[in-house]
């Protein structure tokens, strides 16, 4: 065992034990009503619970970000490194930038260069594509759910929620022979439609509508604008949010996205992959030569991602508590 | 008098003809595009793919089609000469045994952490997105990191405990590591909404259960589990069905795992796993049985989804956009009773 782990585990068991020990002496002096009234003291019996969430959650978060920490560094690791001197954090012969560029010149097992860039623009394309086409598409069709008055209205509307219950599994072969029907099931066209058709944000979209009041909209509408301009001037201003936050998992699905494109690109041209079908691909080969490439592969995909949680993080924990999206 | 009550009538009808047109040619230029969308790419394959289902479909060469009736659900549900049956049940059993062992585990941890971080210790905000973080990370990206924390020869793993366990390549272990993925990479969806729920209980349901001194381990079970039931409920459903598709932790660490060696069928492979790989296998005329795969998963998946939208229907609650539109349902509520409150007052005041 190494001596990093086992430094690790002892300094957890102390902290642990520390807490622990902590705990019952407060406790105990609470009981027999021995607990001082300085400051210190005061604020333990008031907070004991807090503090020992504090640091229950600081170790378990330690452990938790290990992965990343380990695949962020391992990405920077030298190939020497990795052979010679496996299982090191800080490998003695420094960092390097070697993997990201062994990945950007990688060649498969029949010497053709794994296109690494255009399977980053595919991605790029197809996600913001999609992202921005289902919000105009949703966004407009939401606003005839809420603020236009048809016939059929609410029947419309319950089949469409209704269609929630069916699973994309069982439907997935149909979408395939469909995109080769329409044929465009080699192209990212078929990444990009069969989202469109999506009634989840639909709804998120439709739900946040709802609270705006009808009041300023028939408002706007005596006054004599046009329904787009209502749409355009009046909803879309006050319904940001919910449009930023669908726009996130929209985008944040289309990026994360692995067995549709797989399941519809095929393996025969590979200029046509997605970032996330590329990095399956080399990962396929698990052997020591290859983990520091597979790790900046990791990286390049999840980088764009965690730019967008830095910035964004807020607004993607809340509307993930608000609608049960999970991504 | 007559001729123009007439006259009027026309021409209100004539206005409400044109009115009609207004309205639905908005309607249609705002819902039309969504609706296309919709019955292409979500309606036309359920029924096409039931088409499918009863055809020995070749996706290469559709003149080659023929129809097959219900043979394909029949070999599948009754059929256990056949390959396709063994492996699909095969499958089916292991999702459904990983499912049955995570699920508890998926929810309850999240719980126990959200619990601890709905105390609001010092910086909670910076806990709750460092471990919301890895479920957002593209799977194959934490697929990769999560190899070479458990390669055989050169992972971190080994290397730390000094061992030489392969850990991919056994069932037990591999599996191991799929749940640990699944843990890492997968819950953090479950955090977030059990804390928002347990965020949105009502304080003075703890006030009263403390006056009548119920405090501790029984407040959680009398007083927070009861409040939080619909988030509870939400995420018992999504995570089945989020197990149901797993698919791409299996494919990234062991695409179908080490071979059973008695039947060489993948002992870690996973229903949609399976379902992918035949579909990647080449063979252009599998597709009708593909899809009648499809189709039972789908039904069954679908039962489960429809249970949960109808448990929780209108009950989104410990949501924020939820939580908007009920202030504002308060607000018009508030203005509708006002005068009344005002009226009792006076009199009060009179008296």
């Amino acid at each position: 065992m190494s001596k990093v782990l086992l430094a690790a585990i002892i300094v957890v068991c102390t902290v642990c034990f520390a807490m622990v020990v902590l705990d019952f002496v407060v406790v105990g002096l609470k009981k027999r009503k021995e607990l001082g009234e300085g400051r210190v003291a005061r604020y333990l019996s008031k907070n004991l619970f807090r503090l020992n969430a504090f640091v229950f959650l600081l170790l378990f978060c330690i452990v938790w970000l290990v992965p990343i920490v380990v695949g962020v560094i391992g990405s920077f690791t030298s190939q020497y490194a990795f052979e010679n001197h496996p299982g090191e954090l800080i490998p003695s012969d420094g960092f390097t930038f070697d993997n990201y560029i062994a990945l950007f010149s990688k060649y498969d097992t029949n010497g053709v260069r794994l296109p690494v860039e255009r399977w980053i623009l595919n991605s790029f394309i197809v996600s913001t594509v999609t992202t921005v086409l289902y919000l105009t598409i949703a966004g407009f069709a939401a606003y005839a759910f809420v603020f236009l008055r048809f016939r059929g209205q609410r029947i419309v509307f319950y089949v469409l929620i209704f269609t929630m219950v069916i699973p994309g599994v069982a439907t997935m072969t149909a979408q395939l022979a469909n995109m080769a029907n329409l044929g465009i099931s080699k192209s990212l066209f078929a990444l990009i439609l069969p989202s469109l058709g999506g009634v989840g944000g639909l709804y998120l979209i439709r739900q946040f509508f709802l609270g705006i009041p009808q009041d300023l909209i028939e408002s706007a509408r005596i006054d004599g604008s046009s329904n787009l301009r209502i749409f355009v001037k009046i909803v879309l201003p006050l319904a940001k949010s919910v449009f930023l936050v669908q726009g996130l998992f929209c985008f944040m699905g289309a990026w994360n996205d692995l067995l549709w494109p797989q399941v519809i690109l095929g393996t025969a041209d590979k200029s046509l992959w997605t970032l996330q079908v590329g990095i399956a691909y080399i990962a396929g080969s698990k052997t020591a030569n290859s983990i520091g490439i597979n790790l900046a592969s990791a990286i390049v995909s999840a980088v764009p991602i965690l730019i967008l949680y830095i910035f964004t993080q807020n607004k993607i924990i809340e509307g993930v508590a608000a609608t049960g999206v999970k991504r | 008098m007559a001729r123009m009550t007439t006259a009027s009538e026309y021409a209100l009808k004539r206005s409400k003809r044109k009115q009609f047109f207004k309205n639905y040619g908005i309607v249609l230029l705002f819902l039309g595009p969504f609706i296309f969308f919709f019955l292409l790419f979500c309606v036309y394959p359920l029924f096409y793919g039931i088409v499918m289902s009863l055809m020995r479909y070749n996706i290469a060469d559709p003149s080659k089609n023929e129809w097959r009736g219900f043979s394909y659900f029949q070999t599948l549900l009754s059929n256990s000469n056949s390959i396709y049956n063994t492996e699909f049940w095969y499958s089916m059993k292991n999702t459904a045994l990983f499912a049955v062992i995570l699920v508890p585990l998926a929810i309850l941890v999240p719980l126990a952490i959200a619990v601890l971080v709905n105390s609001k210790p010092r910086g909670y905000k910076v806990f709750r997105a460092l471990i919301y973080f890895p479920s957002i990370l593209p799977v194959s990206a934490s697929g990769v990191i999560f190899i070479s924390l458990f390669g055989t020869n050169f992972g971190y793993i080994n290397q730390w405990l000094g061992q030489t366990i392969g850990w991919l390549d056994q069932t037990t272990t591999a599996w191991f590591v799929i749940i640990l993925l699944c843990l890492w990479g997968g819950w953090g969806g479950n955090f977030i909404i059990l804390s928002a729920g347990l965020k949105n209980v009502d304080k003075s349901l703890y006030e009263a259960a403390s006056v009548d001194g119920c405090t501790g381990i029984r407040r959680m079970f009398a007083v927070t589990l009861p409040a939080i039931k619909p988030q509870l409920i939400v995420c018992l459903f999504t995570t089945i069905i989020g197990y149901f598709g797993l698919y791409g932790q299996v494919y990234v660490l062991t695409n179908g795992g080490p071979a059973n060696p008695d039947t060489g069928v993948g002992t870690t492979a996973t229903i949609m796993w399976y379902l992918q790989s035949l579909m990647n296998s080449g063979q252009y005329d599998i597709y009708g049985m593909v899809s009648a795969m499809g189709l039972t998963l789908g039904v069954f998946i679908g039962c489960i989804t429809g249970i949960q939208l109808f448990l929780t229907r209108e009950r989104k609650s410990g949501t924020k956009l939820a939580r908007a539109f009920a202030a504002y349902k308060a607000e018009k509520a508030e203005k509708a009773s006002e005068p009344v409150p005002a009226v009792r007052e006076e009199a009060n005041g009179n008296e």
